[in-house]
């Protein structure tokens, strides 16, 4: 893995306009890096992303199903009591998933270490399925790149391959907050996917989802929402008072219930207890528990946050790192401390994605702070040699 | 040769752009496209779709329905579904067999408002075909409580249309009366939820 500059294509901003792709800047930050590239061999990719990237999938749906029947595990999770049985029946119905990213630390030497699973609301999709690929096919048109350059991006067919696995008779909805930029262009590709996979689809804010009588969710149009995918966490909507309505019909959402498991950092210490030593893993511990004392290098991490809230970085004694936040009432999770990928840019974090039951694309973000947040930038990667 | 890790031909964003699509589907401009019902070419016109979209959808939808409709071994059995004088003889062919069945009325046809012309609704119906839905339009029925039905077709692209039997057909996305709205969000923030 090394980071190498080359020339930004010169129509770069009118390219993403013209998609839609508004949020290359972000709150007033650029955000899409066009003149830079992370490079990978082909069998460091494989090796090193691609088969940990599966077999870790595969630990977790493991742990998934040791979890769900487990009151002291949900206790652990945080996972309201009343809502257990909606978070069970969409595992044990084998309701269908569609996509989650793990974030894995990587310097460019030893193993990748899992840092968490962004199971339920990954963003990035498009950065990564659509305007990175663009970004290297262009380049190696315009000659900046070899020929045989390639990437290790199946997303985009992928998420169609994954939305034609869900019925089709019911009309296909999307929900996010479409008042926020990246949320609404994450929804809209992804529901361009489903387009593609022969779906009917309709895109409604979170906050118009209704309910009938019966305590079925409804569109704007009064009918009722049979499939719905949504970009707002099960942690928020677990603990909303319109929570009570998932009792009957919160069978209908994507991702299903059940990935409030994976997507809460109490995942690591639990996969951590069942795979000791595990090369991908790094040691990881509720806090509190007498093993976390005896970390001297450790991140504390809530076990619900986004955007690098409220995750303290400890090393040699010494908080090195430390982001505000609104998280950690439900409580924190200790993991080892693993280095990033450094280089005078700043630090990279890996987004490895999985789509269905398969790993298959990358993205890299890269932040000047070892704890990467919304303010990241997305720099394309490469496959050379 | 080693192996490609990315696709050399990636399909393109079939809404257009992220950017258009999120106006024309937000209902920030006007009547967003969906799914419209109409019960006969002629209501399909009157809506201002182009005729010959209209009259190749419900050509498609009365295609599709002929070897499509659920099929019933009695009018009894039939009518319990649908309603008194709700049903016909189903002519023979592939897919009825050779006896005597008996199939629901066709009660309309669905199709995207968004097809302007008939290049479009050509581009939908190999859409369709290509994911082994066979047909542009979908044929619906109505039961007897009224609630509308799409029938379920089988198989990928090179199967041809199985007649789905009565199990198969599901009420889906059912018109009701919404009791209270602003459920979800209430954790929103400015930022967005990607982790």
């Amino acid at each position: 893995m090394e980071r190498t500059t080359l020339p930004a294509r010169p129509d770069w901003r009118d390219k993403a306009r013209e998609v839609g792709f508004g949020f290359h800047e972000m709150y007033g930050e650029p955000y899409w890096v066009d003149d830079a590239a992370y490079t990978f061999t082909l069998e460091e990719l494989e090796t090193r992303i691609e088969a940990p990237s599966q077999e870790l999938h595969e630990m977790c749906m493991d742990l998934v199903d040791d979890i769900v029947g487990n009151e002291q595990y949900l206790d652990r999770l945080a996972i309201p009591s009343e809502l257990r049985d909606v978070v069970q029946r969409s595992w044990e119905r084998g309701d269908l998933h569609l996509y989650g990213r793990f974030d894995l630390a990587y310097d460019g030497t030893g193993d990748a270490k899992l840092l968490e699973y962004n199971a339920d609301t990954p963003t990035s999709v498009f950065e990564t399925g659509y305007f990175q690929f663009n970004w290297m096919t262009d380049q190696v048109e315009r000659g900046a790149l070899p020929a045989d350059t390639d990437q290790y991006n199946l997303l985009q067919e992928s998420l169609v391959e994954a939305f034609g696995e869900f019925p089709h008779d019911p009309i296909f909805h999307f929900a996010a907050m479409l008042d926020n930029e990246e949320d609404r262009g994450t929804t809209v590709y992804l529901m361009d996917c489903a387009v593609q996979a022969g779906h009917r689809v309709e895109l409604l804010d979170i906050s118009q989802i209704g309910v009938d009588a019966q305590g079925r969710f409804t569109d704007l149009r009064d009918r009722v929402i049979d499939q719905c995918f949504k970009l707002y966490p099960w942690e928020f909507m677990l603990r909303e008072p319109f929570s009570r309505q998932l009792v009957p019909s919160g069978d209908v959402f994507v991702e299903p219930a059940w990935k409030a498991i994976l997507s809460n950092k109490g995942l690591l210490p639990l996969l951590w207890e069942r795979h000791p030593n595990h090369p991908n893993l790094l040691p990881a511990f509720f806090a509190g528990d007498t093993r976390a004392g005896e970390l001297s290098e450790f991140v504390r991490k809530p076990l619900l946050s986004r955007e690098g809230e409220n995750v303290t970085i400890v090393r040699g004694g010494e908080e090195i790192a430390s982001a505000p936040g609104t998280y950690g009432e439900e409580g924190y999770i200790v993991q080892g401390y693993a280095p990033l990928f450094r280089s005078e840019f700043g630090y990279a974090v890996l987004g490895s994605w999985v789509v269905g039951d398969r790993a298959c694309a990358l993205g890299v973000r890269e932040d000047q702070s070892p704890i990467t947040a919304n303010l990241s930038r997305f720099v394309p990667h490469v496959i050379l040699g | 040769m080693r192996r490609l890790k990315s696709a050399r031909q990636r399909p393109l964003l079939v809404l257009g752009t992220i950017a258009t699509s999120s106006l024309a589907l937000s209902g920030c401009a006007g009547e967003p496209p969906g799914e419209v019902l109409f019960t006969n070419a002629q209501q399909c016109i009157e809506a201002g779709m182009s005729q010959e979209v209209c009259q190749a959808g419900y050509q498609d939808a009365v295609q599709a329905h002929i070897e499509g409709a659920p099929r019933f071994d009695g009018l009894a059995a039939c009518e319990a579904e649908y309603g008194v004088d709700q049903c016909t003889v189903a002519p023979a062919g592939a897919t009825g067999g050779g006896g005597s069945f008996f199939m629901p009325f066709l009660a309309g046809y669905v199709m995207s408002s968004a097809i302007g012309n008939l290049t479009d609704y050509s581009n939908y119906r190999r859409q369709r075909q290509a994911e082994g839905y066979g047909y542009g339009s979908t044929p619906i029925y109505r039961n007897r409580a009224g609630q509308t039905l799409t029938p379920t077709f089988g198989g990928g692209a090179n199967t041809s249309v199985v007649a789905p039997g009565r199990q198969t057909m599901q009420p889906v996305n059912v018109n009701t009366r919404t009791v209270a709205r602003q459920g979800f969000g209430g954790r929103s923030t400015s930022f967005g939820f990607g982790g």
